[in-house]
């Protein structure tokens, strides 16, 4: 049984949901328990639609401000970063960038 | 528009995900409308949010098949979204196939969903941040309490039900920062001119604020925050125009409070002197309050 990533709660879809289990909680309609199988069922869900069903690349530049290397996680801070995509590009001010390791321990 | 996949992957998410719970919701004697109510719930957040183009936001089979699905504003007020949940606890209430708790508890959890609204009317903005405080220790505990005796049934489910909550508390408090940071992103981008923190726009904050009246769910507030707005915008604009060096000190102290985010997993990162770069995949990105998605991404930075 692979164990995924908690690290896509933090995006906006992981945040809505943790959000309306927390209404829900709440509300008393189900237990905390409930809640975080439906969590670990997200970072499944998200996990795989990610690796399997995105295929669009991305380029990132921009002057490194901060990097950070802790529990094989990578933290940049960006400064002035430029997106490029597949049809158009953005950019921003400042941008952190949060990356576990692709290769998960024990692969 | 490139993040034109994000809807796709979006709905294809909420649906597996859902459709997996399915049995755990059975598992805990949960009723199937809950699991509804959870679905619509979170795709309102997500619609709201405006982090996508969603075709089928006006008229599609989705929301054909969940009729109910906008009477759940999502109001951007900006006091965080409890106007919504008392939304949806009246949809439960409305709903006789709901696993409803008792009509006493009911009538509390309207109460002081009620009680809520009115103190959020008279909260400023430094108020907004210990929002969440409350209701971890007052109003929520008489919510748990009151709600708790429909799952008083087993001794033992309560027990668990404790550590599990604590859990459950720890888990949405560490979120709590992030999605401050999410909902000033989501203003940001309804109004353009309405990052009242750092935003050099400042200036155009009264006006952002009256031109967009349909985004303010609570027009105090906002009054409170353009209130503020004159003095940071001095604070602003010191900065910004005598010392640009200071302004990026700044910038890196609060270095990780930017909405701005990218969310990833990494191949390599190697360096070759003040040249890094770093081969990403199976990321998700919110950039001036859009999200992307890639597969694969190259970083080249320089430090």
């Amino acid at each position: 049984m692979p164990s995924y990533y908690e690290l896509y709660r933090r995006s906006t879809l992981g945040m809505a949901l943790t959000d309306s289990l927390d209404e829900l909680i709440q509300a008393g309609h189900i237990t905390p328990q409930l809640a975080i199988q439906v969590l670990g069922q997200f970072d499944k869900s998200i996990s795989e639609a990610l690796s399997s069903k995105v295929k669009a690349k991305a380029v990132i530049k921009g002057n490194l401000r901060t990097y950070r290397f802790c529990d094989d996680v990578w933290t940049f801070i960006i400064k002035s970063p430029n997106f490029k995509f597949d049809h158009d590009s953005t950019s921003a001010d400042k941008v952190i960038i949060v990356a576990c390791n692709a290769r998960r321990p024990g692969e | 528009m490139s993040n034109s996949i994000v809807a796709t992957i979006y709905r294809y998410v909420i649906d597996d995900v859902v459709r997996n719970v399915h049995a755990d919701f059975e598992g805990h004697g949960v009723d199937t409308s809950v699991l509804e109510e959870l679905q619509r719930s979170w795709e309102a957040k997500i619609i709201q949010s405006r982090v996508a183009s969603f075709p089928g936001e006006d008229a599609d089979e989705h929301s054909a098949g969940r009729p109910n699905m906008h009477a759940y504003p999502y109001v951007h007020d900006t006091n965080g979204n409890n106007i919504n949940s008392a939304a949806s606890l009246a949809s439960i209430i409305n709903n006789p196939e709901s696993m409803a708790p008792s009509a006493a508890s009911l009538a509390s959890l309207a109460q002081s969903g009620r009680n809520q609204l009115l103190l959020e009317d008279d909260d400023d903005a430094d108020a907004d941040h210990s929002h969440y405080i409350p209701q971890n220790d007052g109003s929520a505990d008489t919510l748990v309490d009151a709600s708790s005796t429909s799952f008083s049934g087993t001794e033992a489910a309560d027990v668990t039900d404790d550590s599990a909550l604590a859990r459950w508390n720890a888990l949405k408090k560490s979120r709590r920062l992030e999605y401050m940071r999410d909902r000033e992103t989501a203003l940001q981008q309804l109004d353009g001119a309405y990052d009242d923190e750092k935003d050099e726009d400042e200036n155009y904050d009264g006006a952002g604020s009256a031109a967009n009246p349909a985004n303010n769910g609570n027009n105090n507030n906002n009054n409170d925050s353009t209130a503020d707005g004159p003095a940071e915008d001095l604070d602003d604009i010191i900065n910004s125009d005598l010392d640009d060096s200071d302004d990026e000190d700044d910038g890196e102290g609060d270095g990780e409070d930017t909405e701005h985010i990218v969310l990833c997993q990494y191949d390599k990162v190697t360096r070759s002197k003040n040249k890094w770069k770093c081969v990403l995949r199976d990321g998700i990105m919110l950039i001036n309050g859009r999200d992307y998605l890639f597969q694969k991404a190259n970083g080249d930075f320089e430090w």
